[in-house]
């Protein structure tokens, strides 16, 4: 209980098997990580688990990755996120900041970027920050 | 000009079968004096320095043309004003359009052309008689029609260029729809190599010909993401974030997404503190363009060179290459969207590229050069631009 558990991230991903890989990449890095492939199930999700780190596809069958985290910090959930998108136009990188998302990467995924950020979020809570705007 | 819309502007300007008489019997007195009216023609148009510019081949063209004037005039005065007459000086019309003669020499032509058949009518019929009065108007008639005619067929062609630009639209929103469907695709396909390597690392699995599929793998998705963010950023328009920036800057950052075999050399001179005011992310994007263009020219091996200088009140930056170079039947079209002479080219990259210059109020060119092929691209100077955009 004392030492350290692996930090948790939540997969919020449509796309299966894609949402699989991301899983098992963290997984291989050292993380616990659970899939859930809707905005929906996120939020359930969340009521019975604690995650370190959300990291969201924009565009999923319900409710969108940026309603998703709207929908989260309503509920009181200060998991930080980040949001994965195809087509991550300036409009929505701007709402995504609005919402208070971590970042906007864009997909295909460039991993050691992903990797950096969810570390970024480690330091500054280690730090005990909050979490702030993403690292330049 | 539908028959329909000929049978309405005839009606229009008054036109009728009488007044095809008129200019017949006209034109025994026109006849005569032909010559001369057409010698002031082509003297007015040498006259004029941008007139002048669109005949390019010099006198025996416009001896060639004088004749052809002549054609034309026999054929406005005698008729019979029927729809095959429509078509003939249709026909005439977008021979214009074809050499982009700027449509408002039109005015200026034909009322050159009115002002001497008016003259001719003045001294040659009796003063005030109802011929002299009747030949006036059919000659005003006709000449309205014929700059009727003659300017619909620049309305037609850019109605054409409407319609290309407008399919273009459509295939450019479909394919940017296809390149968003296929990122989840390359995201799972990216993923799981990056999932192999990692596995292979764990195995301490080292074997060259794995590699070297992996790397092959690897490449062809990373050029499927590069296609795909191409058509995306060719569909959505970004606007222009300015900023006065380091060109050095501009380039190293590009040549970290450059991947090029180990016998291409690519040599940077870039003068120290050179800025130019510009959007980093998209000249980025346009620069990896052209040096990878440069990339895949090459035969495997040889040398590319990215300079940039002061140019006028521009800042420059030439992507250079010792390859074959752009044939000279190409070089008019490599800008074009989807024109694509790479077996695995989409056409894409350079009208991007382009595009992306000239939303900077700058250019890309093709430069001659000695040996292979040197593109240009020019930001213009703050002072330059702000001084544009006050005028
Ligand atoms: C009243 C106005 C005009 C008339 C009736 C007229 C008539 C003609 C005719 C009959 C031709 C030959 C078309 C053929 O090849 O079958 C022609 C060609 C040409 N015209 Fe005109 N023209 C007019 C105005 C002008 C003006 C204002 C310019 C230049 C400033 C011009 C430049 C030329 C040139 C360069 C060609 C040759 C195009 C080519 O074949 O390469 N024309 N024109």
């Amino acid at each position: 209980m004392g030492s350290r558990a692996p930090r948790r991230v939540l997969v919020v991903e449509d796309n299966e098997e894609l949402a699989e890989n991301i899983t098992e990449i963290f997984l291989g890095g050292g993380y616990d990580s659970r899939m859930v492939h809707s905005g929906e199930a996120a939020l359930q999700c969340m009521q019975t688990e604690r995650f370190d780190t959300m990291v969201t596809d924009l565009r999923l069958p319900g409710i969108s990755g940026l309603d998703l985290i709207v929908a989260m910090r309503a509920k009181g959930t200060r998991t930080p996120a980040i949001v994965i998108s195809a087509f991550a136009d300036d409009a929505t990188v701007k709402r995504a900041g609005v919402v208070g998302a971590l970042d906007v990467l864009p997909k295909p995924l460039d991993f050691d970027r992903l990797f950096a950020l969810v570390e970024s979020v480690e330091r500054v809570e280690l730090g005990s920050r909050a979490p702030g705007s993403s690292p330049p | 000009m539908t028959p329909h819309q000929y049978a309405s502007i005839r009606a229009y300007v008054g036109f009728t079968d009488e007044s095809t008489e008129v200019l017949r019997s006209f034109h025994p007195l026109v006849a005569p004096k032909a010559r001369a009216i057409i010698d002031d023609f082509y003297a007015a148009i040498e006259a004029h320095p941008d007139a002048r510019a669109a005949i390019t081949g010099g006198a025996a063209q416009i001896a060639r043309l004088k004749t052809t004037l002549l054609g034309w005039l026999d054929s406005l005065l005698l008729g019979p004003h029927d729809l095959a007459y429509l078509e003939a000086h249709s026909r005439i019309g977008r021979v214009h359009v074809r050499i982009s003669l700027p449509q408002e020499f039109m005015f200026t032509a034909i009322n050159r052309i009115r002002k001497h058949l008016n003259d001719i009518a003045l001294r040659s019929l009796p003063l005030g008689s109802p011929e002299q009065a009747a030949t006036k108007t059919a000659v005003n008639q006709v000449l309205d029609l014929e700059l009727a005619i003659m300017l619909d067929t620049f309305r037609e062609d850019l109605v054409d260029k409407m319609r290309a630009r407008e399919r273009l639209a459509t295939i450019g929103e479909l394919s940017a729809t296809i390149a968003h469907e296929l990122r989840n695709p390359l995201g799972t396909l990216g993923s799981s190599l990056f999932l192999l390597r990692k596995r292979l690392e764990t195995l301490q699995v080292s074997d060259p010909l794995l590699d070297k599929h992996h790397a092959r793998i690897a490449h062809q998705v990373q050029e499927c993401v590069t296609m795909t963010t191409n058509l995306l950023d060719l569909a959505r328009e970004k606007p222009l974030t300015r900023r006065a920036t380091f060109v050095a800057e501009v380039v190293d950052e590009t040549m970290r997404q450059i991947i090029a075999p180990q016998d291409i050399h690519i040599h940077l001179n870039i003068p120290v503190g050179l800025q130019l005011y510009g959007d980093p992310d998209q000249l980025r994007h346009a620069l990896a363009n052209l040096i990878r263009n440069a990339v895949e020219a090459l035969p495997g091996k040889g040398n590319i060179e990215v300079s940039a200088g002061h140019l006028n009140e521009s800042i420059h930056i030439d992507v250079s290459d010792d390859g074959p170079g752009v044939p000279p039947e190409l070089q008019r079209r490599i800008f074009d969207l989807l024109f694509t002479s790479k077996a695995s080219g989409t056409g894409l990259g350079l009208a991007l590229a382009r595009r992306v210059c000239e939303a900077h109020g700058g250019t890309l060119s093709l430069e001659p050069s000695p040996v292979g092929a040197r593109f240009r691209i020019t930001i213009p100077e703050p002072a330059a631009d702000a001084q544009r955009s006050v005028v």
